[in-house]
């Protein structure tokens, strides 16, 4: 219970430039609503990333607006209609591309923090 | 557009929905977990943050945002520009005048300096001004196109009036003859039939191809017309083509026939299209070259014969039209910069007033920005509708140049609707808007979102007025010393002593060309009939004829008369003239006499010269009795008659020979009855005189010597006019201007003369205070106009054809105007300040 709260205090802002990655990373296992959306990031990453709804929305309309998301609204049990985002065909096309400079930039940032390492391996 | 606002509505409610429904799944959870569902809801919303926000940064995101604040400003700048329609008026009615004129004086320009003209590649055609090429027969000339260096192809073409015999009336048409490649070096295909074929010009045969227009006149468009034949002076000439609608170089032609080449015509103009890779100066220094050994073999007297130039065509067409139109472009850009800072003046003002809404804005999160962008955004819609009501002026502008300027070819025509016109328009109203809109959109910046209320006399916005003032009577006085050379000189135009009546006149013109009188040699008959009859026509007090009338500088023959061998200093033109003709114009003999009956019917050798000419000569009453010569030719002298302005606005007129007429009708001839009381009423009478003759004989040219006066000052009135027009205007803004800058300042510190005068001031101090400032800003804008004036020098020469001395005295003259209209303007709000009342001023605010 304590290391939970804890947690929750020493949350951090999502990364620039990484929220877009997160959505389309989040989507690429099923479509979802942005509430959910916000939930699965923060519970996947141990309640450390917090999506701030304020970014959220207006990334999902962006993300739309280059056509690798989709929407529609549906129906749900619960009562109100829902807006449902999915990955497109270049959404996930734009995820490979996210991924691949994501893996370069940590790797980048690993040797820099280790350069022993680095060198030892090389 | 408003299927765009139906989107957006939509989207926002569907944006809406969705944080709802983020929102009602977020206190479910929180009421899963236990909470109450009061509070469930509330963590949700604290957990959620700004709705607002997120929703605005959302919008953002799809797009357009520029354009829906960019409506959002022309709504709301729109309703503000209703709300206070006064001002809206006088700043919309400001700028259409400044915009329409410049926009109608611009699509004159654009027609006859920009726009190509309407031939084959058009940048390659010459125009050979001022030279003959060899020409003794059609062979030399092809001959010597043909052996160029520089030109590809030249033709040679003269032009002259003919009467046309159809099968219902004469008609008098302007013709042109010409080498047999006048169409093809213009690149002009007939519409029907065909152009002349080579020799045609050297076998003299009588074939024309005719104009659209006089196509569609005589034979109702038939193509049969081919073919057919019209008579030209009675001569009977077979039609082989039709020229294309519209096409009528030269000077409105409606037909063209083969010319006819001869050895000494001096009638011949020379156009050239030059060699595909010869450069334009290569092609001039080539054909100066050419020229000077031209001049130099005797092909002209160097000394009487002007400068052999090549023109581009287009230049050569339009000739003193050009600086003309560029110098009413000119000064209808500065009537719409006075007017830009009048409207500048008038924003400036009122966005003062407007400080406390722009303040709330401001404290409400706009950036200073978006205010600024508001500001401007309603300048351009009052430049828009400006430019749109503008419109009616510049067709007002256009149709009147076109009445008084023509374009020189039927295919042109002063037209708004043209793509670099619009683009033009466009152009200068969101540059005027740019211009009275920067300043107060600058001032936005002293709007913080606190401190609503600044005192408006701050030092920035008082220097931007200033400095309006100070430019527009800058700009005003350049202006005003323009129009004044230029009324003076129309003044000197219409003043000159012409040394013969304009009142009193009436005057017909007839061709004998083609009439039965012609071939019979019966033409001095005919003339001493008609005379004969018009002498005994009730009120008329003298009538005679002559070839050619003042005014009528078309059809000149010159030439480098002398006295006794030794040549005058300028050339002379000689006109032909009957008996009674200096009292029937109503000229005077100075020394010696007139001619008589005898000396016209036989022809004599005898001579009446000008005052200029014998004035080159010692005393002009020492002339008579002595010889004119002219080469071989020699005529004695009987008479000296006085000073006759023959080519209006000419600045290097020539000398006038007048001789006895024995042989006219070779062009035209016209009648010169001398009238008591108005001309006009005696007009029909005398024209239907002269038909009862023989109405056989064409009648054309039926007006009094007035009108023709009027027809020839019409453009130089017309450019008077304008730049008046212009100045006028000018002058009114800067009135305006003033006395509302002043009026404003006065209103402003009322307060600071109210602790003046409380402190002891009396009224004529704060008069003098007041009037005080506003002699600076005048003194400063002379200071800074009269230098710039200097360069209206010209002005008066290119649009009234004659320079009216210097120009300090237009500008004091300007100067002082200026000065006493802003004094004027300055009075109310002078008044209004000595009026101020301490106790009421200290009160105010």
């Amino acid at each position: 219970m304590t290391s939970a709260k804890e947690k929750y205090q020493s949350r951090t802002e999502i990364l620039q430039g990484t929220l877009d990655m997160l959505i389309l990373q989040v989507l690429h296992w099923g479509p979802r609503h942005g509430y959910a959306l916000s939930k699965v990031i923060r519970t996947d990453s141990g309640q450390i990333l917090k999506v701030d709804t304020g970014s959220l929305y207006p990334a999902l309309h962006r993300l739309e607006r280059k056509g690798w998301i989709a929407a529609e609204w549906k129906a749900s049990e619960l009562g109100p209609r829902l807006r449902i985002y999915r990955l497109t065909k270049s959404g996930r096309k734009q995820l490979i591309v996210e991924r691949s400079r994501w893996a370069q930039l940590t790797e980048a940032i690993d040797g820099i923090l280790n350069p022993a390492k680095q060198e030892s391996e090389s | 557009m408003r299927f765009l606002f139906r989107w957006r509505k939509r989207r926002n409610e569907e944006l809406n929905e969705e944080i709802q429904g983020h929102l009602e799944l977020a206190a479910r959870e929180n009421m899963e977990s236990g909470l109450a569902p009061k509070d469930a809801q509330t963590a949700a919303r604290r957990e959620f943050g700004s709705i607002a926000l997120a929703e605005e940064v959302t919008r953002d995101m799809w797009g357009g945002r520029w354009f829906v604040d960019l409506l959002q400003d022309v709504r709301y700048g729109l309703r503000t520009l209703r709300k206070s329609p006064g001002f809206t008026t006088v700043a919309v009615l400001t700028l259409a005048l400044g915009i329409g004129a410049t926009t109608g004086v611009f699509s004159v320009v654009n027609t006859l300096l920009l726009r190509s003209l309407p031939f084959h590649d058009p940048s390659r055609l010459a125009l050979l001004q001022n030279f003959i090429p060899p020409d003794g027969s059609a062979e030399e000339f092809h001959d010597w196109r043909k052996r160029s260096a520089y030109l590809a192809d030249a033709a040679v073409f003269e032009e002259w009036d003919v009467t046309l015999g159809g099968a219902h009336a004469l008609i008098r048409a302007h013709t042109a003859y010409t080498s047999w490649n006048f169409f093809s070096v213009l690149g002009v295909q007939p519409l029907l039939g065909r152009g002349f074929l080579p020799g045609e010009d050297a076998s003299r045969r009588s074939v024309a191809v005719i104009g659209y227009g006089l196509w569609q006149d005589l034979f109702a468009g038939d193509p049969h017309a081919l073919e057919a034949t019209i008579q030209v002076d009675g001569k009977p000439v077979t039609i082989i083509g039709i020229a294309p609608p519209r096409f009528d170089y030269p000077g409105k032609t409606v037909l063209w026939g083969p010319g006819n080449f001869s050895p000494g015509n001096n009638g011949w103009i020379t156009i050239a299209r030059l060699k595909p890779d010869i450069s334009w100066q290569h092609a001039r220094a080539a054909f100066d070259t050419e020229a000077a050994r031209w001049v130099a073999k005797g092909g002209v007297r160097a000394e009487f014969f002007p400068q052999p130039r090549m023109l581009s065509l287009q230049d050569g067409l339009l000739g003193p039209v050009k600086n003309a139109s560029l110098i009413l472009l000119i000064a209808v850009a500065l009537m719409l910069l006075i007017a830009c800072s009048n409207v500048a003046n008038l924003l400036l003002a009122r966005t003062t007033d407007r400080t406390a809404e722009l303040s709330i804005r401001a404290a409400l999160g706009a950036s200073r920005f978006r205010l600024a962008r508001q500001l401007l955004t309603e300048c351009l819609l009052i430049s828009v509708v400006a430019a749109l009501t503008g419109f009616l002026v510049a067709f007002w502008t256009i149709s009147l140049a076109a009445k008084v300027e023509p374009p020189p070819l039927g295919a042109q025509s002063y037209s708004i609707l043209d793509g670099r016109v619009l683009a033009f328009t466009v152009l200068v109203s969101v540059f005027s808007a740019g211009l009275f809109g920067l300043l107060p959109s600058l001032y936005v910046h002293r709007f913080r979102a606190f401190g609503t209320r600044t005192s408006g006399g701050t030092r920035g916005s008082r220097l931007a007025r200033d400095t309006f003032v100070v430019t527009q009577v800058a700009l005003t006085i350049v202006l005003l010393s323009g129009s004044v050379s230029v009324g003076r000189a129309f003044l000197d135009l219409m003043g000159t002593d012409r040394g013969y009546a304009v009142k009193g006149i009436d005057t017909v013109s007839v061709s004998l060309d083609g009439t039965a009188h012609q071939p019979e040699k019966r033409e001095l008959p005919y003339f001493e009939e008609v005379l004969d009859h018009l002498r005994t026509l009730p009120g008329v007090r003298a009538a005679s004829a002559t070839e050619f009338l003042p005014l009528d500088a078309t059809a000149f023959v010159g030439g480098p008369f002398g006295l006794d061998g030794h040549v005058a200093e300028r050339n002379s033109i000689v006109v032909p003239v009957f008996s009674d003709y200096f009292r029937a114009i109503g000229g005077s003999i100075l020394y010696g006499r007139a001619f008589n009956d005898k000396e016209v019917r036989s022809g004599a050798n005898v001579a009446v010269v000008s005052e200029e000419f014998a004035a080159g000569f010692g005393a002009p009453a020492a002339v008579v009795g002595r010889q004119l010569t002219n080469g071989d030719e020699h005529r004695k002298i009987v008479g000296v008659i006085r000073r006759t302005d023959y080519q209006i606005g000419a600045i290097e007129a020539e000398f006038q020979v007048f001789v006895p007429d024995s042989t006219p009708g070779a062009f035209c001839c016209t009648f010169v009855v001398r009238v008591d009381g108005a001309a006009q009423q005696h007009l029909a009478r005398v024209r239907d005189a002269i038909r009862s003759v023989d109405p056989e004989v064409p009648v054309f040219g039926v007006k009094t010597m007035e009108q023709r006066l009027d027809e020839t000052v019409a453009r130089p009135r017309f450019y008077r006019t304008m730049v008046w027009a212009f100045t006028g205007f000018a002058l009114l803004l800067v009135v305006v201007g003033t006395y509302g800058i002043l009026g404003y300042a006065v209103a402003r510190r009322t307060h600071e003369i109210g602790i003046r005068m409380a402190l002891g001031a009396t009224q004529g101090r704060v008069a003098r205070f007041v009037v005080g400032e506003v002699l600076l800003m005048v003194c400063a804008g002379i200071a800074g106009g009269a230098p710039l004036a200097f360069w209206v020098k010209p002005v008066a020469a290119a649009l009234i054809g004659r320079s009216a001395g210097g120009v300090t005295a237009p500008i004091a003259f300007g100067s002082i105007i200026v000065f006493g209209i802003a004094v004027l303007a300055a009075y109310l709000p002078v008044r209004r300040a000595t009026k101020v009342d301490p106790m009421v001023a200290l009160r105010y605010e």
